[in-house]
């Protein structure tokens, strides 16, 4: 145990030395103002109160410059246009060179400090909601399997077959079954169909402008699409259907345990603990969910893909996602260095906490 | 709409369909095949020619990149599989092997394109990468560097299982070489199926993943890392300004559905997307899903 | 009688397909047979506990499902039991031994003293019942007798209900982990139940030497007691009546092999006292003898490892199989010592050549995906294919036909397997061949193939070593001076 969690602490030093060897090497050489050649613009720039790109100013501008110099107003169009467009390079420059040089302040700390907390929390709800909300998916996915009662398909058939006279019964009430199969398909496909889509084919279809606030929203998408829950349910499904082959289903059924999932109450489902007395389901659910419990480690990581993959789709300002976009683009290598830091500390930090829950749990099984 | 259903030949006949389709990995290739299909026929007519070719060569081309990511993850990850049983008694070397992989783990996936994504762009602006089929070759390779480890764990994990039975040493004493062993005996006749079943699954993890990260980069702010430097795929143009208005209008439809036959004609381009990457994303993982049942793994 | 037609398909091909399988109500059944040739699938399909994904099931005609739900299979399971083989597969990792002998219809804690007492002959078990079950503890022969206690249990409440009338209780390979001591024990409480009350058994075996220890105390149950042999003919299931004198006169007519003169040169020296995982395992003349002595094996000659189960048999042949590590190990092969364990490309060149072992479980030692002839491909020397041909025919008689070298190995039965597990040993030239329970899962007739293909190739000048628990077979024919007895402190 001590030995995995010396081995998480040297990588994050490990990384931490790369990254920070990384933004040291990458920085860029500090930014001075190039004034341009001509004299009559060069003058031009140096006058500070002047802001061509407002119409007053523009127009003043011009009128002076055509009254210094009449018979030239192509020339002074074209002046004030280089003005304009000089004045938007140094400005985008500054900005730029205001990112990357700033020396890391308070300030910029805290900005930073904060949307990492922000993500966190937005990581760490969506990680235990998945966590634990998958062995429930799954093992309804299992118990819907191992059902050998008419699957949806066949009721529909057979209530066709009553509203077609083929079959003696009550046709009203199939015509109501026929009405709710089809209720269940469509919300169904639309589940599926939601829990399948990137996040951003969801976000899309409901709105354009993704603000700061939108927690809520970032953390339904995030537990709800970009297939995460849906392919962690499946693992938890294989790993209990692998349970279910294994010799002790076996016993247990010699034993008089009960085996018929037709008859298995699903609201077991939504207790925390899954309790089914007398049916190896309880059995197999025992086993599975402690075979799941080190998938928290890869579940980390896939969570901060999708969380990361929001942030950056839908543009939400003041996130981490968002912030480590736009310092990649602005080439802020030591934002991004930052970030990427923060996030691999994040994700060790849970890795290392699974290790020693797992490592806790698996202790008591170990007869000491 | 029922009437196929007063047969009870038909009904017979439609039952053993739906069964197949809950039994049968192969049914949901066809299933998807045809999906594709149906939806190409629909643009056809009633798509514009200039915007169904962009589709076209958007899905051929996130087809294409995904495909060959998966290829190459097999390439890296078979011999390191080898190499890493090799070099196991070699210990300061395979753990420092080891303690690299481990920390490649840690690394989420998007962040690893990301990084990816940026050399491919600093390559392309000092006009080391140029023609687009090199492009989509060095997307695939990013995106293989990504999900191959998830390969890689597999194989080790059957080596390792085969290992601890009988089966591994039963052949060391009877003089089988190491080589064939891992190589013959248990990766090619033991383990094909597994490895056809990540392969599958790495397939779905690619087109996601590429779709979002050229989702993202052309929906960012596209100064320097520019959509255009990459070849069109699903992700790049489900991100351009008309296909997200067709995006919104699902949401819309959902809400006021009399504007739902709008959605197949108006909108039809950011839907057709759209509907092309969550259906092939939904029939990927039922493929995998009916194959590792069919296959008992 | 009770008599079953079972047909079982998978949707590839057919699994099993008998007709007319008798079991006499109230009476002892032992299905003889190789194993893989779907004795466990019956007795599942008969107890109502096969796995119907991807199967189809037929009993009497009558499809599965409704076999199962049938008044009488529900009376037969409630007061039966069934106890599975592989023992270590069958207890839940999550829950102590404790629990599982005390779950659902087994609440009832009345009769665990006095039968742990039978089958631990008088040892406590209360130590045992608050642990978790993990790969070597309990050992895999307490495991065994756990899931004993279980169906005695079962069989005790059956004894005790006047009303209870149909029972059946199925045992597959109740002895598999067990030595020739605990399986007594076993038999003998199974049949002092029975006297009190008979019920339906049957107990699938292929242990013969069962046959003698019945003939020998329960002599006044033979009538109550059936012998049925399973074999496998053309994809065909087929049940004879086994006479249990086939064996026992086969056995008598067994010749001791004679001991190799002092002069062959010694193949193998290990001396006695290996430390490993904290235990010191020696070698004795006998079991009651405290004087320790080297094991050698000397060309030509049989060597019999014989120990309880548990002791350590399989590990000392996978140490001198440099498979294994131990403290303080004196191993040489033709006087010469053996190379560390860590010097692997040393040990590279030793097997396959100088020396060779072959494991107990036939599943698990071939590439069940492989074909047959690629079960013998890669091997040291090369092999000549015409050879190789002849020595299938040595081991599965000359009418095989050349179409058996593309059989997958996973479709062949479980006798054919040890055969091929045996033939790849057989074919290396090693001088010396470990030999780990060589008759598991074999009928009686390839056993008797398989004792002779040993005795050539040991007349041929190779060393043999044999860990088996089937002592009656061995002790006939090995010395006793080759015998050594194994001890752990």
């Amino acid at each position: 145990m001590k030995n995995k969690l010396l081995e998480h602490g040297y990588s994050v030093a490990a990384v931490g030395f790369v990254l920070f060897f990384f933004s040291w090497a990458l920085r860029t050489p500090a930014y001075s103002v190039q004034y341009p050649s001509d004299p009559l613009l060069n003058k031009l720039t140096k006058i500070d109160s002047l802001h061509p790109e407002k119409p007053l100013h523009r127009a003043l501008l011009k009128e002076s410059l055509d009254s210094f110099y009449p018979d030239q107003s192509a020339r002074n169009d074209s002046l004030i246009d280089a003005l304009i467009q000089w004045r938007r390079d140094t400005y985008m420059a500054a900005i730029k060179s205001a990112r990357m040089d700033r020396e890391w302040s308070w300030n910029r700390f805290n900005d930073l400090a904060a949307m990492y907390s922000t993500f966190i929390v937005a990581f760490t709800i969506v990680t235990a909601l998945i966590y634990f909300g998958s062995p429930a998916l799954g093992l309804y996915q299992f118990i819907r399997y191992n059902r050998v009662c008419p699957p949806d398909a066949r009721q529909w058939c057979e209530a066709c077959r009553i509203v077609f006279k083929k079959i003696p019964g009550n046709r009203s009430h199939a015509f109501r079954r026929i009405a709710s199969l089809k209720l269940k398909w469509f919300l169904k496909s639309i589940a599926y169909a939601v829990l399948f889509s990137p996040a951003y084919v969801v976000a899309y279809s409901f709105k354009t402008n993704f603000e700061k606030d939108s927690m809520v929203f970032l953390i339904a998408l995030g537990f709800g699409t970009n297939g995460l829950l849906i392919t962690s349910a499946y693992k938890c499904f294989s790993i209990l259907t692998s349970e279910s082959r294994k010799g002790y289903v076996e016993t247990a059924r010699a034993k008089g345990l009960s085996a018929d999932y037709d008859h298995l109450p699903m609201r077991a489902l939504l207790q925390p603990g899954k309790y089914f007395s007398n049916h190896v389901a309880g059995h197999i659910y025992k086993q599975a969910v402690f075979q799941y419990r080190p998938a928290l480690k890869e579940l980390a990581s896939f969570v901060v893909t999708g969380l990361i993959i929001i942030e950056m789709a839908l543009n939400i300002q003041g996130h981490l996602g968002y912030e480590l976009l736009k310092s990649v683009l602005y080439r802020n290598w030591d934002v991004v260095m930052v970030i990427i830091f923060g996030i691999f500390l994040l994700i060790k930090l849970t890795e290392a906490a699974a290790d020693v829950w797992h490592f806790h749990e698996s202790n008591r099984y170990e007869n000491v | 709409m029922y009437g196929i259903f007063t047969n009870r030949t038909a009904m017979k006949t439609f039952e053993t369909a739906l069964n197949l389709i809950q039994k049968q990995d192969r049914l949901w290739l066809l299933g998807w095949m045809a999906g594709m299909a149906i939806v190409w026929t629909w643009d056809y007519f009633f798509l514009n020619a200039p915007a169904l070719r962009l589709i076209e060569s958007a899905f051929l081309n996130t087809g294409l990149v995904s495909l060959l990511a998966v290829f190459f993850a097999l390439l890296w990850s078979w011999p390191a599989a080898v190499t890493l049983h090799f070099i196991e008694s070699k210990r300061p070397v395979y753990m420092s092997v080891i303690f690299f992989l481990n920390i490649v783990r840690s690394v989420p996936q998007i962040l690893g394109v990301l990084i990816g994504y940026t050399v491919l762009t600093v390559l392309i602006e000092r006009e080391l990468l140029e023609s687009s089929d090199a492009k989509l070759w060095a997307m695939a390779l990013v995106i293989s560097f990504v999900v191959f480890l998830e390969l890689l764990d597999s194989l080790r994990e059957r080596i390792r299982w085969f290992q601890r039975s009988d089966f591994y040493p039963a052949m060391l004493v009877s003089g089988v070489s190491e080589s064939r062993i891992i190589q013959y005996d248990i990766l090619w006749k033991n383990s094909r199926s597994h490895i056809i079943n990540k392969l599958i699954a790495m397939f779905g993890t690619a087109v996601f993943l590429q779709c979002s990260i050229d989702f993202i980069i052309s929906v960012g702010l596209s100064t320097e890392v520019s959509s255009q430097n990459f070849p069109a795929t699903l992700g790049s143009l489900l991100a351009k300004m008309d296909s997200k208005k067709d995006i919104l209008a699902i949401g819309n439809s959902l809400f006021n559905p009399e504007y739902i036959p709008r959605l197949f004609t108006t909108h039809l381009q950011g839907i057709t997307v759209a509907f092309l990457i969550v259906f092939s994303l939904l029939s990927i993982y039922m493929i995998n899903r009916v194959f590792a049942l069919r296959k008992r793994l | 009688m009770t008599s079953y037609d079972i047909e079982i398909a998978s949707s590839e091909r057919h699994l099993v397909r008998i007709r007319d399988f008798h079991i006499r109500p109230n009476a002892v059944t032992f299905l003889l047979g190789e194993s893989g040739i779907g004795k466990t699938l019956i007795a599942k399909a008969l107890y109502g506990l096969l796995d119907r994904s991807g199967l189809t099931v037929s009993i009497n005609d009558m499809e599965y499902s409704a076999y199962v739900a049938s008044p009488e299979v529900n009376t037969l399971q409630r007061n039966g039991f069934f106890v599975f083989q592989e023992p270590s597969s069958h207890f839940h990792p999550l829950l102590t031994i404790g629990e599982q002998i005390r779950e659902a219809s087994l609440q009832e804690t009345a009769d665990e003293r006095e039968i742990a007492e039978h089958l631990w002959n008088g040892a406590s078990i209360e130590s045992l019942l608050n642990i978790y079950p993990k790969p070597f503890r309990p050992s895999g022969g307490e495991k065994q007798r756990f899931l004993l206690v279980m169906a005695f249990k079962k069989i005790k409440t059956f004894l005790r209900h006047a009303d209870a009338k149909d029972a059946l209780f199925i045992f597959d390979e109740p002895t598999g982990s067990l030595d020739n001591f605990y399986r007594d024990r076993f038999l003998n409480f199974l049949f002092a139940c029975y006297r009190q009350k008979s019920f339906t058994a049957l107990i699938i075996t292929h242990d013969y030497s069962m046959i003698t220890e019945i003939h020998r105390r329960h002599s006044d149950l033979v009538p109550k007691i059936d012998f049925t042999e399973m074999s496998n003919e053309n994809g065909q299931q087929i049940l004879t009546s086994f006479a249990p004198k086939t064996y026992t006169h086969w056995l008598s007519g067994q010749k001791v092999l004679s001991k190799a003169s002092n002069e062959a040169p010694e193949l193998l020296r290990l001396a006695s006292g290996i430390n490993i995982f904290g235990r010191r395992l020696s070698f004795h003349r006998s079991p009651d003898d405290p004087d320790e002595v080297p094991l050698i094996l000397r060309a030509g000659e049989w060597v019999y490892l014989k120990a309880p189960s548990g002791v350590g048999k399989t590990t000392i042949a996978k140490i001198i199989a440099g498979l294994m590590p131990a403290q303080s190990i004196d191993l040489q092969f033709e006087r010469k010592p053996a190379p560390a364990i860590s010097m692997r490309s040393e040990w590279k060149k030793i097997w396959g050549r100088t020396l060779t072992m072959v494991f107990q479980h036939a599943d698990e030692a071939l590439n069940q995906q492989a074909n047959v002839a690629d079960a013998l491909k890669g091997l040291p020397p090369s092999l000549n294919q015409e050879n190789v041909w002849q020595h299938i025919q040595t081991m599965y008689g000359a009418d095989i036909e050349k179409k058996f070298l593309k059989q997958k190995i996973a479709h062949l039965s479980g006798g054919q397997k040890q055969r091929l597990n045996l033939l790849r040993a057989l074919l290396l030239n090693a001088k010396i061949v470990l030999l780990d329970e060589p008759l598991n899962g074999l009928d009686f007739q390839s056993l008797s193939t398989v004792i002779e293909r040993l005795r050539q190739k040991s007349e041929a000048g190779t060393g043999l070593v044999v860990i088996s628990h089937n002592e009656e077979i061995f002790d006939a024919l090995i010395p006793k001076e080759n015998i050594y007895f194994l001890k752990s402190v």
